[in-house]
């Protein structure tokens, strides 16, 4: 473990000082639902009510969008990739007693933590120019625990995820295309570009049967309050299911990967 | 094309979030019949010029930008500077994106179906002002993406600067004249991202407005002329890392 605690500082510290490029990364996350704010209120315009949301619903739903996805979303794949596509990858990982998982956990934990310097103060700023609509939003403590823990278990199963679309490089010589079909998914399925309701019941219902609804929406609906102690379980235990997948799948792709690679160069 | 899969399937990929874009506005305008001032197909065609000039767009320059923070702080810059062209033209015009032209090309297409299905008849006027206005915002955000690119010279290694501006430009994703009334001045007059689609769109929806495309090209000469004044102002604090 205390490997992997240097690692985690090492990574600190690089994140401290690459700060500009946390926050260009923070921006490119937080910003898009701000533009979906503005589109939002103009539709709105005239209207009290779209899908069962109203204007103060939709303005909180991208409220959470925009915290949550800074906070939970993982990006190790093009980094990954980029390492087996240089041949460092032997190096990096084949020839140390490290982790894939574990490094690339450590390493994105800490760029998140300097994440938390633009996340919090954006946030708040935001909150205060959204009150006269977030007026009734509340966050108690229980909810905000289990709102922890359903972000943390999305984390690891989109790190898992994510770790695969990046080893694919071993396959595919580079995954970026693997990355932005992923995030295409996320983005639709997962509800962070609209909100899943408005979409027509079919596509609902398929995305019931995703991981992407459980790795977004869910933690998204209880910061929102949306979920009730039924759906509560029922979104934990097909949480938990697709972490599963998650971890055996990252193993698998691991293993079989591990195999395949060979290094140019590294 | 020594990678003809990854072609075909970043193309599609590409093609694919175009696609689930424009069929999503059909879910919203499934529970609203207007946004704003505009229709379905309107918003199609903003949203499929949209992705046109992205398309466009990555071809000339995603390459380009991606490189030049590993440029400026490699010392590769040195080489450019020293050829007897343009640094700014090279730097940003040296490598070409083919999967992003494929991309342009299919949404072309699309672009010529909207209008044929739901704007025809028009003048090839129209036609020839729409290509321009792309034109021109072309020019527009070009200047102000590559001035933002600029600030590597002072702050370093960024190895995600060509990123910076793309939170800002994607605004254009929708139309600019609902964004209310600040930044519907702001975004047409200051910092001009409305003719990226909002403007050239507009000349099938509203008709030609010639004083937005004076405007436009003067604005068009003004920003390209800045980021060149800021590319030369920014290589003063450039320290050669290879010699």
């Amino acid at each position: 473990m205390r490997k992997y605690w240097l690692i985690f500082k090492l990574n600190l510290a690089e994140a401290f000082v690459y700060r500009a490029t946390s926050f260009i990364w923070f921006f490119c996350d937080f910003a898009p639902a701000l533009v979906l704010v503005v589109f939002w209120v103009a539709v709105f315009a005239g209207r009290d009510s779209i899908a069962g949301f109203s204007l103060p619903d939709m303005l909180l739903y991208y409220f959470g969008v925009m915290i949550i996805s800074t906070i939970i979303i993982p990006h190790p794949a093009p980094w990954l990739a980029e390492q087996i596509r240089t041949g460092q990858f032997s190096s990096a990982y084949l020839l140390k007693p490290v982790s894939v998982f574990w490094e690339r956990f450590c390493s994105q934990i800490s760029w998140r933590m300097i994440r938390l310097l633009f996340t919090v103060p954006a946030s708040i700023l935001v909150g205060y120019l959204l009150q006269d609509y977030l007026g009734d939003f509340t966050l108690p403590l229980k909810r905000l625990f289990i709102l922890i823990l359903a972000l943390i278990l999305s984390f690891i199963g989109q790190l898992f995820f994510k770790i695969c679309l990046g080893l694919a490089a071993i396959w595919f010589g580079d995954s970026f295309w693997i990355i932005a079909f992923w995030d295409m998914l996320m983005a639709l399925l997962g509800g962070a570009y609209f909100p899943l309701d408005i979409y027509p019941p079919l596509v609902q219902t398929v995305s019931l049967y995703l991981p992407w609804r459980y790795f977004f929406y869910f933690p998204l609906s209880i910061f929102l309050g949306q979920v009730d102690s039924a759906g509560m379980v029922q979104g934990f235990f097909w949480l938990g299911f697709w972490l599963i997948v998650a971890g055996l799948t990252y193993r698998l792709v691991l293993t079989r990967g591990i195999k395949n690679y060979s290094a140019f160069g590294g | 094309m020594e990678f003809r899969w990854h072609f075909i399937l970043y193309s599609l990929i590409n093609l694919i979030w175009m696609a689930l874009a424009l069929v999503t506005f059909v879910f919203i305008y499934g529970h609203v019949s207007l946004i704003g001032s505009w229709t379905l197909p309107q918003m199609l065609l903003l949203t499929a010029t949209f992705y046109f000039f992205d398309r466009v767009f990555d071809t000339l320059f995603e390459i380009n930008f991606s490189r030049l923070n590993h440029m400026v702080n490699q010392g590769d810059l040195d080489l450019v500077l020293t050829k007897p062209v343009s640094g700014q033209f090279l730097v940003s015009l040296r490598y070409f994106s083919f999967a992003s032209l494929f991309g342009a090309i299919s949404i072309l297409g699309l672009i010529i179906w909207l209008l044929a299905r739901y704007f025809w008849p028009l003048a090839l006027g129209e036609l020839l002002i729409y290509a321009l206005l792309i034109g021109l915002g072309l020019v527009i955000i070009y200047s102000w993406w590559f001035s933002t690119l600029l600030l590597v010279f002072w702050l370093g290694n960024i190895d995600n600067i060509n990123q910076l501006f793309r939170p800002i430009y994607e605004v254009v994703r929708i139309p600019i004249d609902i964004t209310g009334p600040i930044l519907k001045p702001l975004l047409t007059f200051v910092i001009p991202l409305a003719f990226v689609a909002t403007v050239p769109v507009q000349v099938f929806t509203r008709g030609a407005n010639y004083y937005m495309l004076l405007y436009g090209l003067v604005i068009a000469a003004v920003s390209l002329w800045l980021s060149n004044r800021l590319w030369h102002f920014a290589l003063r604090h450039y320290t050669s890392a290879s010699s």
